[in-house]
């Protein structure tokens, strides 16, 4: 890699993972570079958001390592050399740099939208609340949801309630922000108010690492694209390489399918085209 | 042994606590049938068409689940006398226990009704069903298909509750592992083993309503009636 | 069938002690068994694992076996092992260890409603154990909570009477003993259904009244 080492901030090497007796992941090697988006796709079961979950613990894995910023995430050496569990504390501490954005929303239900955004930076970066109030209220209006601060996530619609998750996200100032499939919960018509805003952190060069179903933002949003399928990486590319000229097989077949329904329902008819 | 268990053979204090055991579960039993039998009319009355009537089962569940047990069974065993009505001890507690468990009975069962989707007597109806019939083959089965496991739970609670109708001198479990520490002490051997044999019925209880939930299956019941 | 109204001027302290002990041990009772259910449930859900099979066994013995046995086994027991304890005692700790156990599970299937999802959220953003339990679990497991924690309140309410079996002098033992000695049943012991029925009533219409001011603002649909 001709990038110096400082800018990856998260890598995973060999990871592997397993429930139990099924194996989710098969040995994954990925690197996350400063300021690029890098998504995530490929078909259901195939392992994007236990990976994604991965790179900050929030699942743990077994085998190969995942590393933030050089420093190994979730294990330590102890004195023999062998690894064991890390602490609570030193994984929450290397998880601060992460944020993430989850496709259930998970806000908590029982504070408001202005509360929501402002618990990490009280609870976790001990921010005065006056100050993770102004914090918040900035990232609330980045996201487009200026007026809606003292509302509670059940009075909002599903759009705005992952907008409020992203500025929860941003407001903790992270270095990375993962999304775990963000709309695919979300209807249709509410799909794209969600994209328009990752599409706005892109464009600021906020280090993004996106599991998604949505080619089209993929396609045009992507520095680098990820197709995986049974718990590996099958093919890694830029996405005009990766979607004109795909390489394997079951990549072939998956982008098939997608060109298929996506006629069928006229999803991304400006996608289509610069796919084609 | 016999210094573990107290002076009096230990073989005959087991078989005297294993006879108490058969006498909690004998009252059980009665109360447990008698008590839906009067759980039924109560129910009904409850989701009746009539205010009245609605009004007396709510009354009924209110008062026989807002009094503590032990006083109603002394209501019965000592107020009753008092006013002509003498019922030997067994029929007192079984009386006593049955009024109780019916409010709690109802309740279930009335629950059990209110998951019936309403189309279904629409579409009874529909089919020229009169009410009698829509409650013998839809209502009735389904209600009690649904309430299954909480009529399980219900067996469970009348045989803990048993243990008070030792205080009413029916001879059950708990009224005859007091008397035989009154006799020979060691409590904490003859209480404990008692408890167990609590524990194990209660338990043998949840098996068999498990049990038969699996074996009748999903309209097994409904078919049986 | 006239109620003799000097009967009761007559025993009117006996039957003010009793209520006053009967509240006392009924509050009593039920703070250490919210105590203890919550303690317990907490444990089971986040503390160290060697600690389910026991917690489990407590469980399963005080909702499995009468009250009364294990009133019995406390007060009788104790002394055989050299402890002995007030009847006061066995009755306060006896309600609040029998109550613990069906607040254990209480807690446990109101903790395990929280949608893993708004844990993970928490997690995700460093939150310690601690600070998800207090911030993301509590409030919200009070609306679940409440409506089986009532009904126990109650059951721990009506279960004060069995103390009286203990001689425990609180309302039941004194209404008993004014039978005993007035061979007036009928009217004392009407009365004291009556005064329990209404207890019980307060104690659920003030639950649902603290469940309607708690959910107006949680919508989980």
């Amino acid at each position: 890699m001709e990038q110096a080492n400082a800018d990856i901030l998260i890598t995973a090497r060999a990871l592997t993972k397993s429930y139990g007796a099924t194996d989710v992941l098969h040995g994954v090697d990925l690197d996350v570079r400063r300021s690029e988006v890098l998504c995530i796709i490929g078909p259901s079961g195939s392992g994007k958001s236990t990976l994604l979950r991965c790179l900050n613990f929030l699942e743990t894995y077994q085998g190969g390592e995942v590393r933030i910023g050089g420093a190994l995430l979730g294990y330590r050496l102890d004195s023999a050399g062998n690894r064991r569990p890390d602490s609570a504390a030193n994984i929450a501490r290397l998880r601060s740099g992460i944020a993430m954005v989850f496709q259930q929303f998970n806000l908590w239900p029982h504070m408001s939208v202005l509360q929501n955004v402002m618990q990490p930076l009280v609870l976790v970066q001990r921010k005065p609340p006056g100050e993770a109030e102004a914090i918040a209220t900035s990232a609330l209006a980045k996201v487009g949801l200026g007026g809606k601060l003292s509302s509670y996530p059940a009075q909002l619609s599903g759009g705005q309630q992952q907008r409020v998750g992203i500025a929860r996200a941003l407001a903790t100032d992270p270095a990375v922000i993962l999304f775990d499939e963000p709309t695919s919960s979300l209807d249709p018509e509410l799909v794209g108010e969600v994209l328009t805003v990752i599409r706005q952190l892109a464009a600021e060069g906020m280090t993004m690492v996106v599991v998604t179903h949505e080619m089209g933002f993929a396609a045009q949003v992507a520095d680098r694209v990820a197709f995986m399928d049974h718990g590996r990486i099958v093919e890694e590319g830029p996405p005009a390489v990766l979607f004109r000229d795909p390489h394997s097989d079951r990549l072939r077949q998956f982008l098939q399918t997608w060109n298929e329904r996506s006629r069928l329902f006229r999803d991304e008819p400006a996608a289509l085209g610069a796919l084609s | 042994m016999s210094d573990f268990l107290g002076s009096t053979s230990a073989a005959a204090s087991v078989a005297l606590l294993l006879i108490g055991a058969g006498m909690t579960i004998a009252v059980s039993a009665a109360s447990i049938l008698l008590g839906f039998v009067i759980a039924v009319p109560v129910c009904i009355a409850r989701l009746s068409r009539f205010r009245v009537a609605r009004w007396a089962g709510g009354v009924y569940v209110s008062f026989f689940r807002g009094v503590p047990l032990l006083v109603q069974l002394l209501v019965i065993y000592y107020a009753l006398p008092s006013v002509g009505l003498e019922l030997p001890s067994f029929f007192a507690a079984a009386l006593g226990l049955a009024v109780c468990t019916a409010a709690y009975q109802a309740e279930n069962l009335r629950g059990g009704f209110l998951v019936i989707p309403v189309g279904q007597v629409a579409a009874a109806r529909a089919f020229g069903y009169r009410g009698a019939q829509i409650w013998r083959h839809i209502l009735l089965p389904q209600a009690l298909r649904a309430s299954a496991p909480a009529i399980v739970n219900e067996m469970i609670a009348i045989l803990k509750a048993s243990s008070l109708v030792s205080v009413v001198g029916v001879a059950d479990l708990t009224r005859v592992s007091q008397n035989i520490v009154a006799r020979d002490l060691k409590p904490i051997q003859w209480y404990g083993l008692a408890a167990l044999i609590y524990l194990v019925i209660s338990l043998g209880v949840a098996a068999l309503g498990r049990g038969s939930e699996r074996r009748l299956g999903r309209g097994g019941l409904a078919a049986a009636l | 069938m006239s109620l003799d109204w000097s009967l009761l001027a007559e025993y009117a302290p006996a039957l003010a002690h009793g209520t006053l002990l009967t509240i006392v041990l009924w509050l009593g009772g039920s703070v250490l068994a919210l105590g203890i259910g919550f303690a317990m449930a907490l444990l089971l859900a986040a503390g160290p694992d060697f600690l389910r099979a026991p917690i489990r066994c407590y469980v399963e013995f005080f909702r499995g076996t009468p009250l009364l046995v294990q009133l019995f086994l406390a007060y009788a027991g104790g002394p055989q092992i050299g402890i002995t304890l007030s009847a006061f005692t066995v009755g306060l700790w006896g309600l609040g260890l029998y109550g613990g156990a069906y607040f254990t599970e209480i807690f446990r299937a109101g903790f395990a409603a929280i949608p893993p999802g708004q844990l993970d959220a928490a997690r995700s953003f460093g939150f310690s154990r601690a600070q998800s339990v207090r911030h993301v679990v509590v409030p919200q497991i009070m609306v679940l909570v409440l409506p089986p924690a009532v009904n126990m309140l109650i059951v721990i309410l009506k279960d004060t009477a069995v103390l009286s079996i203990l001689t425990i002098p609180e309302l039941t033992f004194q209404v008993t003993g004014m039978t005993l000695e007035t061979f007036a049943f009928v009217e004392p012991y009407l009365a004291l259904a009556v005064l329990y029925w209404a207890l019980v009533e307060l104690t659920a219409l003030g639950g649902r009244v603290t469940e309607a001011r708690l959910t107006h603002r949680l919508a989980w649909g």
